[in-house]
């Protein structure tokens, strides 16, 4: 591709929108490192039950006993610096429900960010973590009458210990991989969301993620169980300031989906260019219901991310659709796996992925069917778009098939962008940057489609076009 | 001749798909030597009708019975029905890649004769048949509607009926997809077909074909029910008029009357897609 | 006798061939030993229990004088003697010719025999590096422990249209091992199609496994067009490793299918490199699996020039107990600007015991480039058959005919029309449906 062409930019303006960073406070901060001690320390600060003290412990002795994965980035990988990350920093002394509470210079990263904006404007409820506690939290009156539960799940923990001590691990126990197990020693914040019977809730429920100290390890545990036949949307976004050294985010994310329940849980993922992203999130779907990730990766060093749906009750349907950018020294490694237990349960998979300059971008997935999951179907689609000559690629879908009567499809393209299609928008009148822009937003178009239309615009935002040595 | 004796005969039809009623009581009966056209509205029933008749597995009989002939053809598999006679050329006809023409045309004469063909006898009466529908040799050597055209297919499925000889002919939109030329030799493919011991279905949803092959009698086919019997001035009638005439007595505000494309109806009942 | 540099150097005294090969085999063990055998935790590996395929459990090593004392019986060999058309016929048992008529314009020999000249080619065929320490802990007992070799030197210009067949037939003993190596080269500008079929007899008529440690290198010089047939007929108690490897040079054009038939287990790397700009490869493969066997195919599709063109697909039809494991990489250099690569890997389930895995994987270097892959797995499509039993056919009957489609695609790139019809009648009338 000749440098006089159009380029595509992602996150242009990161540094003045996301990449700033106010002075660093806290009430609490751990030394750099993780021993067990700080594990206790951790848990006896929060005041925790014993059992969750012995999770925590479980997941640290696997944490120390797992080898890095081999089949990723392992370059990347093990040059993650443990002994250098802050594990437990606590910025405030309590969590406020009005963010006039909230300390001035973190709420005026907030207000720069956007959130209590789009409060007001289209959220059921918000819940803002800084570092490694939620500094906001909020929900609609309504919801609360209907019995909707949403906590951080610090808050969750003492409130609905039941619950949690029900559900907690069961879906990615402590020893699932390396960092669900560093996970579960050292986790604090995320959301807790129980909706009841029947509740759907309309609006979506929000959490933000940001880190502003240096070497921050930021480790929330999210939870969300909808009772049978519910329905809710949860988004997340994350941001952090650039920095020179590295910072670590390590989440676990567990869905249930009982009965005839729906969940929908959206990603925008935008952290800085110096934060490794390792996240596990899983699902479980019961009998006719529906989990959907939408997972957008456009920001991290390195992202290891594999959303997952266990089809479990018959009839269960699983979606993962997600975009992926790398920018220069970018490593999005995504992908999904769904697993077929159940009779007449589907899945489709549709990973759309933009590697520019030296970024990589891989697809890893699998579809696994059981032996007795009959008529089971899943579809899966990975097309990659290439930028320049450096970028790179890759698709490694795994496919298991021990049953008969399914119905397993996977199609994959890797391509730049044609010079026909160019050529076409070209001779309709367009220059060749509105062509390249065209054609780039309609390589994404089945992802942003489906997102709240405040965070289309948002990502239309992120991933923009300039003339490369152009006027103006 | 009583009813029960005749090439066909449909009782009171009820038909499910996935539980949705898409036949609600359709009564019929052709006679051999008698061209039938049933036309309707998209979403009508029409080619569900064509796919209980030839056995398709995804359609549920509820009530009613069909004879064929006398016999109760609802109690056969599909092969035995097309061995008894019966042919259905399909609106969407399937592909079926790597199985040229040749090898699928000499397996189904086999099925339906019962017999081997001998190569020769074979090679000499498809032969005929391609000529007749001004189709090339090299065609045979295709594969089963594999990246074919809309006419292709479609004269492939005439083909296949000149070639096995049915009783009962039951042509599901086959005037479809085609342009004016393609339709005017499939058409003629198809009069050439007509003959006093032959019975014909014509499924259509416009009046064009009928141009070209006048039908005996005009069934209106809506909401899955006969609202209308008549002659071939019938076909002329719906052309100028439309289905919005005929309301047939069905529940109030079925969208199968409705019809038109997008209704729920039309999507699960009219065709069948891989 | 075990595997170890005593054997190794009885088998290259016995061979009489020259010193360099000895020294490979020398070589080559002594790497064998230094590496691990392959971790299950690569994905390519994972689905094979890689220490059925090691020899120094329980298998001994079959001496060529020991290998052409066993008796092939005439019953057998007729079968095999017979042209099925107009080729070339070309039939070895167990290390001895058995065809007199061996093509002169194409140099068939004894790989001892061939190595005595300029032994260039041969010897770069064998030391081509590019190859993972997994692969290499399976290929170096081949070059270390290799007999009853074939090598093909297709001279520069060779343009002969008739299709040769070689027969290579091995009579096998329970818990023996062979180590066949197989060396084709394909002068530059030359035309060749050759038909490499594979059949071990087993020689005790017993239920042992035997193994065979197998390595096929193709040498395309710049312009060669090779057409390709590999045909496995091992037997049904065979354990194969299989390394086959093609090297294209600038200009050349490989057509190859690879037919599966036999063996109780196979795990075979099947490696397409493309070195040379403007080479280009259209590869197929076909595996039926029935009884309990367990196939694991891996291909790659190694593109390291610039406008290189591969295309890849490879059927299995799986029924009774069988297992398919198919795992494909494409890898396009940097350098590899303007390739256009394609792989599509689609299964077939006929019974309900049959499984499939599947891993098509691309990982792309370059951008100015088409790379495609599609894969499945299912069983017979419902609606085809239910097209064909209106027109008359009973559902075995149509479904058969769908399988036999499904293979067709295949057997349409095995360039000679009697091969094909064989392969036809000999899979539909194994065929339960």
């Amino acid at each position: 591709m000749s440098t006089s062409k159009p380029q595509v930019n992602v996150n242009e303006d990161y540094e003045k929108l996301y990449g700033f960073h106010v002075a660093e406070r806290s009430v609490f901060k751990s030394e750099p490192g993780l021993d067990e001690t700080k594990v206790k320390q951790i848990s006896g600060m929060k005041g925790e039950p014993p059992w969750m003290l012995q999770q925590r412990l479980r997941g640290y002795q696997h944490f120390m006993r797992k080898p890095m994965p081999v089949w990723a980035n392992t370059e990347l990988l093990n040059s993650i610096k443990f002994d250098n990350i802050y594990y437990y920093l606590k910025p405030t002394q309590k969590q406020s429900e009005s963010w006039e509470d909230v300390p001035p210079e973190i709420k005026e990263t907030f207000d720069r960010l956007g959130i209590p904006e789009a409060e007001r404007k289209f959220l059921a409820g918000v819940s803002a973590q800084y570092e490694s506690e939620s500094v906001y939290h909020s929900m609609h009156e309504d919801l609360q009458k209907q019995g909707v539960i949403f906590l951080d799940m610090d808050s969750a923990l003492k409130e609905q210990p039941e619950m949690v001590q029900r559900y907690f691990g069961t879906v990615i126990p402590p020893a699932d991989n390396k960092f669900a197990a560093l996970n579960t020693s050292v986790w604090s914040g995320g959301s807790f969301i129980y909706v009841p019977k029947g509740v759907k809730v309309a609006m979506p429920l929000q959490a933000y993620f940001r880190i502003n100290a240096k070497n921050m390890g930021q480790f929330e545990r999210t939870l969300i169980i909808a009772d049978e036949g519910a329905e809710v949307t949860y988004i997340e976004g994350c941001t952090a300031p650039t920095y020179s050294s590295d910072s670590l985010h390590s989440a676990v994310v567990e869905l249930i989906a009982l009965p005839h329940a729906k969940i929908r849980y959206v990603t925008i993922q935008n952290w800085s260019k110096n934060v490794y992203n390792l996240v596990t999130k899983r699902a479980v779907a019961y009998e006719a219901a529906t989990v959907e990730w939408l997972d957008g990766n456009l920001g991290s060093k390195l992202t290891m991310k594999y959303p997952g749906v266990y089809l479990m009750g018959r009839g269960a349907r699983g979606e993962v659709l997600s975009v992926a950018f790398a920018g220069d020294g970018q490593h999005q490694d995504a992908g999904a796996k769904m697993i077929h237990a159940a009779p007449d349960t589907s899945s489709v998979i549709t990973s759309k992925s933009i590697s520019k300059g030296s970024g990589r971008t891989t697809y890893r997935g699998l579809v696994k069917v059981y032996p007795g999951a009959t008529n089971a179907k899943s579809t899966v689609r990975c097309d990659a778009l290439m930028l320049n000559p450096e970028s790179r690629s890759d698709t490694y879908p795994t496919m298991e098939i021990d049953e008969k009567r399914v119905s397993i499809g996977h199609e994959a393209t890797v391509s730049k962008v044609g010079d026909e299609q160019l050529f076409y928008a070209m001779s309709r009148g367009l220059t060749e940057a509105e062509a390249m822009n065209m054609i780039v937003n309609g390589f994404i178009e089945p992802f942003v489609k489906e997102l709240p239309l405040e965070y289309a615009v948002e990502l239309n935002r992120l991933v923009q076009l300039e003339m490369e040595g152009a006027v103006g | 001749m009583t009813k029960e004796s005749s090439l066909l005969h449909v009782d009171n039809l009820h038909v499910t798909v996935d539980d949705k009623p898409i036949l609600n009581g359709l009564t019929l009966t052709v006679e051999a030597g008698t061209v039938h056209a049933i036309m309707g509205p998209n979403g009508s029933g029409k080619s569900t009708l064509s796919f209980v008749i030839m056995g398709h597995p995804k359609y549920t009989v509820t009530q009613g019975r069909i004879l064929y002939k006398g016999e109760d053809l609802l109690a056969l598999a599909p092969e035995e029905r097309a061995q008894r006679g019966i042919f259905l050329a399909f609106q969407y006809p399937t592909a079926i890649p790597g199985v040229t023409i040749a090898n699928f045309l000499r397996a189904a004469l086999r099925g339906v004769r019962g017999k081997d063909v001998p190569v020769k006898e074979f090679r000499e009466t498809v032969k005929t048949h391609l000529k007749a529908l001004g189709i090339p040799e090299s065609f045979m050597n295709r594969y089963v509607n594999d990246g074919f055209s809309g006419g292709e297919k479609k004269r492939l499925e005439i083909l296949q009926m000149a070639v096995l000889g049915p009783s009962l002919a039951v042509l599901d939109e086959t005037d479809s997809g085609l342009d004016i030329d393609a339709l005017k030799t499939v058409a003629a493919g198809i009069s050439a077909l007509r003959n006093p011991q032959r019975g014909m279905l014509l499924i259509t949803h416009y009046q064009r074909l009928l141009n070209y092959i006048k039908p005996d009698v005009v069934h209106v086919l809506v909401g899955g029910r006969i609202a209308k019997t008549g002659g071939p001035d019938l076909a002329l009638e719906l052309e100028s008029k439309g289905y919005q005439g005929f309301k047939p007595a069905t529940e109030p505000g079925d969208p199968a009357e409705l019809g038109g494309r997008g209704s729920p109806i039309a999507a699960g009942g009219g065709t069948v897609r891989k | 006798m075990g595997f170890d540099q005593a054997a190794l150097d009885q088998l290259s005294k016995e061979l009489r061939e020259p010193q360099w090969l000895t020294a490979l085999r020398r070589t080559a063990w002594a790497r064998h030993a230094k590496l691990p055998w392959p971790h299950p935790s690569d994905d390519i590996w994972r689905r094979t229990d890689v220490t059925l395929l090691d020899p120094s459990k329980g298998f001994a090593p079959t001496q060529p004088s020991l290998l052409q004392s066993v008796k092939v019986s005439d019953a057998q060999l007729t079968q095999y003697m017979q042209p099925l058309g107009d080729e070339r016929l070309i039939v070895r048992a167990n290390g001895a010719w058995l065809t007199q008529d061996r093509p002169r314009d194409l140099a068939v020999e004894d790989l001892a025999r061939a190595s005595t000249g300029d032994g260039r080619l041969l010897r770069q065929a064998i030391e081509a590096d590019g190859l993972s320490d997994a692969e290499q802990k399976l290929t170096t007992l081949n070059t270390a422990f290799h007999h009853d070799d074939v090598a093909v030197q297709v001279p520069a210009g060779y343009t002969g249209a008739q299709t040769v067949r070689m027969v290579r037939l091995f009579s096998i003993a329970g818990q023996q091992a062979i180590f066949p190596l197989t060396i084709i080269t394909v002068g530059a500008g030359s035309r060749l199609t050759l038909i490499d079929e594979y059949v071990s007899l087993p020689a005790d008529g017993g239920a042992q496994p035997h193994l065979i440690n197998a390595r096929i290198e193709l040498v395309l010089e710049p312009g060669a067009q090779l057409h390709y047939v590999r045909l496995q007929r091992w037997g049904s108690h065979a354990r194969e490793f299989l390394l086959q490897r093609a090297t294209l040079a600038e200009g050349s054009t490989l057509t190859m299918a690879n037919i599966n038939l036999g063996a109780a287990l196979s795990k075979a790397h099947i490696v397409t490199k493309l070195t040379g700009p403007n080479a280009s490869t259209k590869l197929s493969g076909f595996v039926f699996g029935h009884h309990a066997q367990h196939i694991d195919q891996h291909t790659l599709q190694d593109h390291q020039a610039p406008n290189t063109t591969s295309d890849l697909a490879f059927r299995a039809a799986l029924q009774d107990q069988s297992r398919m494991i198919y795992t494909g990489l494409i890898r396009i250099a940097k350098s590899a600007k303007q390739t256009n690569a394609y792989q599509a890997n689609h299964n077939l389930l006929l019974s309900e015991g049959a499984r499939a895995e599947t891993i098509p994987m691309l990982e792309i270097l370059a951008d100015d480039v088409q790379c495609k892959h599609g894969a499945s797995i299912g069983p017979i499509d419902e609606e085809q058959t239910f097209y064909l039993m209106s027109r008359g056919m009973p559902r075995a009957a149509a479904q058969r005919l769908i399988v036999m489609g499904f293979i067709e695609p295949v057997m349409q790139q095995i360039p000679f029309a009697p091969l094909q019809e064989q392969l036809r009648l000999e899979i539909e009338g194994e065929l339960h449906a």
